[in-house]
């Protein structure tokens, strides 16, 4: 795999879809193809870009003439994207049975990993369209984030699993069971009700085709995880305690997975000394009152990161041109 | 029945809802009443704020009249099974087999549910006076409340459905909602939304909205941001201006953005919102004046 993956993780409010789109700005300045999948579902890169952007489909974003390389965008539509796979990978009749049933549509909307793994997909069509260079993900606030890459091995284990193979087989279903079987089955009535249970059986027998495939799928998107490719970014803003985050480190950490650096988003700027002579009082005064809303950090702390992105000008951040010229600090 | 209350607290990613639960606590605590933090998902944050290793299951001192649990949906699932079943070997039988876990841990809304049922337990137990519910962020806390309601659409009768029912009952009759958000654009419209969804699917009492890191701005700086030649006061000092500029820009823009959530939330009821200033972590918690109108 010759394209790129950076994966943008963090906790919410740190800014993590417009430091996104800074990164992925950085990508086409260095002369790179490059897409950007937002995965969160509330549209705030629309808004950020201005843009209406279709789920699940990448749209460019015209960017200053003398950068060399491109940049798209899309928006992840994961219910979309799960009933578009699956009815591809279905014969229409089917399909058509598979859309009614109750437990798709929860499924769909809530069942674990889903809506991850339909993200994951995404990012391997990206990759298969050989479009692209570099794909930015910006992922959901990072204890979904942690969901998001725990997805495919979710998703393989629930769809390979022997109980499922159980549940829909039909010579051992549930009207010829042995007695341990009687009682699992049994259980399972009393706790999800046998009309659930039905329809979860219905729903497995009905996606077996689908499930195939997506199994595969969860298989290569563990690869592009791990794949050396693939960099993780953390993206931290001063002040805020990390907590969620080192959650997150540790479960990349367990898939053998080493964050690739740590960005810190609104960065003070760097107030020179206040002059000694020569001011007049009134002005220092006022620039007393500046450095007192905005404290400095300690260098240290600077020190433990990587890249640097400077609080901005609110407005700045609401049109691509000005977006462009706050990635320019990366 | 208990009289305790619960109050979920929603919002958002990032807009501090572990700090707005850890405020009623404390709120609660100078009264002289208890509560309990309830974390979901696994969440297990809020005792590293008193020092405290991070708890599990079971519910840990924090401080005067201020306990914590973790709750996580497989250990919520076991905990209502064993109790169901009692029998904690037909349990494991059943349950926590590899045929059934995946199953388990695939069903709509079970995690939702198993949730909100621990919370259940924790309101008829009555031992505290207060349960403060430290939701996941918006969708997934939208999901938690109404976790009971969703599973009696799905099991329709047998015992699930007459447990969420009770459980049903002792949401919409103890429940409180207070929504957190962020003097910006993005999380005051997510918030207006929620509100929305809240108004039109179920009708929890909403108690208010704490717009949280309110960039408390001096006096003296206000008075200068309303002069007309700020963006060239500090002009000799570039870094200087730059910073001004940002300061003056955030202090409108969060008057603007809390203005905008007041005038559209359009409720009858004037639905109260407080403004909690920004303040250092690891710094001890500020009080939030006004509270006390609402709780």
């Amino acid at each position: 795999m010759n394209t790129q993956v950076l994966f943008m993780c963090g906790t919410g409010g740190v800014g993590k879809t417009t430091t996104s789109v800074a990164m992925a700005m950085a990508e086409a300045r260095a002369g790179k193809r490059c897409v950007l999948l937002t995965i969160d579902p509330a549209q705030r890169l629309a808004d950020a870009l201005h843009l209406d952007m279709e789920g699940n489909s990448a749209a460019e974003i015209p960017l200053p003439e003398e950068c060399s390389g491109q940049l798209s965008a899309m928006m992840l539509d994961a219910g979309k994207a799960f009933d578009d796979f699956s009815r591809l990978h279905t014969s229409p009749n089917t399909w058509n049975k598979l859309a009614d049933n109750r437990y798709f549509q929860f499924a769909k909307e809530k069942m674990g990993g889903i809506q991850e793994m339909m993200a994951v997909m995404k990012m391997m069509e990206l990759v298969d369209t050989g479009l692209y260079d570099s794909i930015v993900v910006d992922t959901p606030p990072a204890q979904n984030a942690q969901q998001f890459f725990d997805a495919p091995d979710k998703i393989q284990h629930l769809f390979s699993s022997s109980g499922l193979q159980w549940l829909t087989s039909k010579s051992t279903g549930f009207a010829s069971m042995n007695f341990a079987k009687g009682i699992i089955a049994k259980g399972l009535n009393f706790f999800l009700g046998s009309e659930t249970i039905s329809d979860i059986g219905d729903f497995f027998t009905l996606f077996k085709q689908s499930a195939v495939a997506l199994e595969a799928m969860a298989e290569r998107g563990n690869e592009l995880l791990i794949h050396p490719n693939t960099e993780y970014w953390l993206i931290e803003v001063p002040n805020r305690r990390l907590q969620q985050l080192d959650a997150l480190k540790e479960s990349l950490e367990a898939k053998n997975i080493s964050i690739t650096g740590r960005l810190l988003n609104k960065t003070p700027i760097d107030l020179p000394a206040i002059p000694e002579n020569g001011t007049n009082p009134e002005i220092r005064a006022l620039m007393e009152e500046v450095r007192l809303h905005h404290p400095a950090l300690d260098a240290e702390v600077t020190r433990q990161y990587t890249l640097h992105l400077s609080v901005s000008e609110p407005e700045r951040l609401e049109s691509i041109d000005g977006l462009w010229q706050w990635s320019l600090g990366l | 029945m208990a009289d305790t209350t619960i109050d979920f607290i929603m919002g958002k990613g990032g807009v501090g809802r572990s700090t707005v639960s850890r405020l009623l606590a404390h709120h609660y605590s100078t009264r002289g009443e208890s509560t309990i933090i309830v974390e979901c998902n696994g969440c297990a944050d809020i005792p590293a704020y008193y020092n405290k290793p991070s708890q599990s299951y079971t519910p840990t001192h924090l401080a005067k009249g201020i306990d914590a649990i973790s709750v996580s949906p497989m250990a919520a699932i076991e905990d209502y099974v064993v109790q169901q079943l009692k029998m904690r070997k037909l349990y494991e039988l059943i349950f926590d087999n590899r045929l059934v876990k995946p199953l388990i841990e695939a069903a709509p809304g079970l995690h939702d549910a198993v949730q909100l049922g621990k919370i259940y337990d924790l309101q008829i137990g009555g031992q505290w006076d207060h349960i403060v519910v430290d939701c996941p962020a918006t969708g997934h806390g939208i999901s938690l409340i109404s976790a009971a309601k969703t599973m009696m659409d799905v099991s329709r009768r047998g015992p699930l459905y007459n447990q969420s029912r009770l459980v049903e009952d002792v949401v919409l009759e103890h429940g409180r909602v207070v929504m957190v958000t962020l003097p910006e654009e993005l999380p005051v419209r997510e918030t207006l939304q929620l509100w929305r969804t809240m108004r039109s699917d179920f009708h929890p009492k909403v108690l208010g909205i704490i717009i949280n890191q309110w960039q408390h701005v001096s006096q003296s700086l206000q008075e200068v941001f309303n002069n007309s030649e700020v963006p060239h006061l500090l002009e000799e000092h570039p870094e200087y201006q730059t910073v001004l500029n940002i300061l003056k820009e955030d202090h409108e823009n969060q008057i603007l953005w809390r203005d905008w959530l007041d005038t559209h939330l359009g409720t009858p009821e004037n639905l109260p919102l407080l403004t909690y200033d920004k303040w250092s972590d690891g710094t001890d918690l500020p009080a939030l004046d006004g509270l006390e109108g609402w709780l």
